[in-house]
């Protein structure tokens, strides 16, 4: 039963993360379509996400909200496996609190240090 | 621009169907539409392919974990492999040229459909003992399943040559941005003997944590173009939701012969990038 209500748990984690991301996903196209103006394009790279969010200075808010839903997708993983540790520790699975947090320590590496 | 938008969204509800029930993300989709296509750029392309598979990991793992089909603890245990992996391929990126691997792995894949082509009949794996590692674990599992309607037991076997693969998979993911949930599920299905949809499953959620590590790379060096990443994430969300659906309702044989499927694409789009064709 233990394990049953862990899934259910980080299911739950999951699917918040996707029904924001879902949402606000439909209100950034909204916004592209309403403001079209923009210094960018589907078709268009550019150098950085620093510098694309400095090229549109002039409405920085509306084109910085377009990045909210693509970090919010990405973090959902990364904030499923650090609240794993507080549930798997939560029932006293200590074998699952070291491995999931040396994932997780694996995910900060990589995110901090190589990128 | 509508216009895109909606091709993009329609795609990617077909990547999201078939990603949720293979276990794979919608790269292989999305790659080849958007390059040859709309003449992205490749890197663009490969960007808008990390941020489908962690929508449809996320999406079709949510649903998934509430009817307890997903080897959670396996899964976890996994990720230490996969994670290492991504890493590793991303540090020797600027060493090695990872097109020699875009030969060589389509060969490696394509070989290993070959004991799943054999056993392509036989339902559930019979008479598996867990090793050593799953049994201190506790990985061995079960979980209903609505097309057989009955609760199937199983066991976890050959977890070393799991973890070693599992390691590969996360090493291609972070060379070439394609091909980790095929490995994925290759490991847990040929090597571990785990059910079929137990190993889609399982490999749905994995994705996610794997590819978040190069989004983020991604993301800062501007490889993440919101204009084709917020149409790709609704397709995707919509797809994985159907698509999980569909694979509570399929047979063992069916989710193996499209798995079988996405295989030999793959390794068709891998040649094809090798050959600059993509």
């Amino acid at each position: 039963m233990r394990e049953k209500d862990l899934n259910i748990k980080i299911g739950k984690i999951l699917r918040y993360g996707v029904s924001i991301t879902f949402i606000l996903s439909i209100i950034g196209i909204i916004i592209i379509l309403i403001i079209s103006k923009t210094n960018l394009s589907y078709n268009k790279s550019f150098n950085s996400i620093y510098s694309f969010i400095g090229a549109n200075i002039n409405h920085p808010t509306i084109i910085s909200f377009l990045f909210i839903p693509i970090i919010i997708m990405i973090a959902t993983p990364i904030l499923r496996v650090a609240l794993s540790i507080l549930l798997f520790k939560k029932e006293n699975n200590y074998k699952f609190v070291i491995i999931t947090s040396i994932v997780f320590l694996i995910l900060m590496f990589s995110v901090f240090i190589i990128s | 621009m509508l216009s895109f938008f909606i091709i993009i969204i329609l795609i990617s509800i077909i990547a999201g169907i078939i990603g949720a029930m293979v276990g794979v993300g919608g790269g292989i989709i999305i790659i080849p539409i958007l390059v040859l296509l709309f003449h992205i750029d490749i890197k663009m392309a490969i960007g808008a392919s990390i941020v489908s598979v962690i929508a449809t990991s996320s999406g079709a793992a949510s649903a998934y974990l509430k009817d307890n089909i997903i080897n959670l603890k396996a899964g976890m245990f996994l990720e230490i492999a996969t994670t290492i992996g991504a890493i590793s391929g991303a540090l020797i990126l600027s060493i090695i040229n990872p097109e020699i691997l875009l030969f060589i792995f389509p060969a490696v894949l394509i070989s290993s459909t070959y004991p799943m082509i054999k056993n392509i009949k036989q339902d559930i794996y019979t008479n598996i003992q867990n090793d050593k590692i799953s049994n201190y674990l506790e990985l061995n599992s079960s979980y209903y399943d609505k097309q057989n309607k009955s609760e199937i037991k199983y066991n976890i076997t050959h977890t070393k040559l799991g973890l070693f693969v599992m390691y590969i998979a996360g090493l291609l993911s972070g060379l070439l941005g394609i091909g980790s949930g095929v490995f994925k599920v290759l490991a847990m299905d040929n090597i571990m003997k785990m059910p079929i949809k137990v190993s889609t499953t399982t490999s749905n959620f994995m994705i996610g944590v794997t590819a978040a590590a190069s989004a983020v790379i991604y993301l800062v060096r501007g490889y993440i173009n919101p204009y084709i990443a917020l149409p790709v994430m609704i397709g995707i969300v919509i797809g994985a939701f159907i698509g999980t659906k569909i694979l509570f309702k399929s047979s063992n044989i069916y989710i193996k012969t499209i798995f079988i499927i996405v295989i030999f694409a793959i390794s068709v789009e891998m040649i094809a990038r090798g050959l600059h064709i993509l």
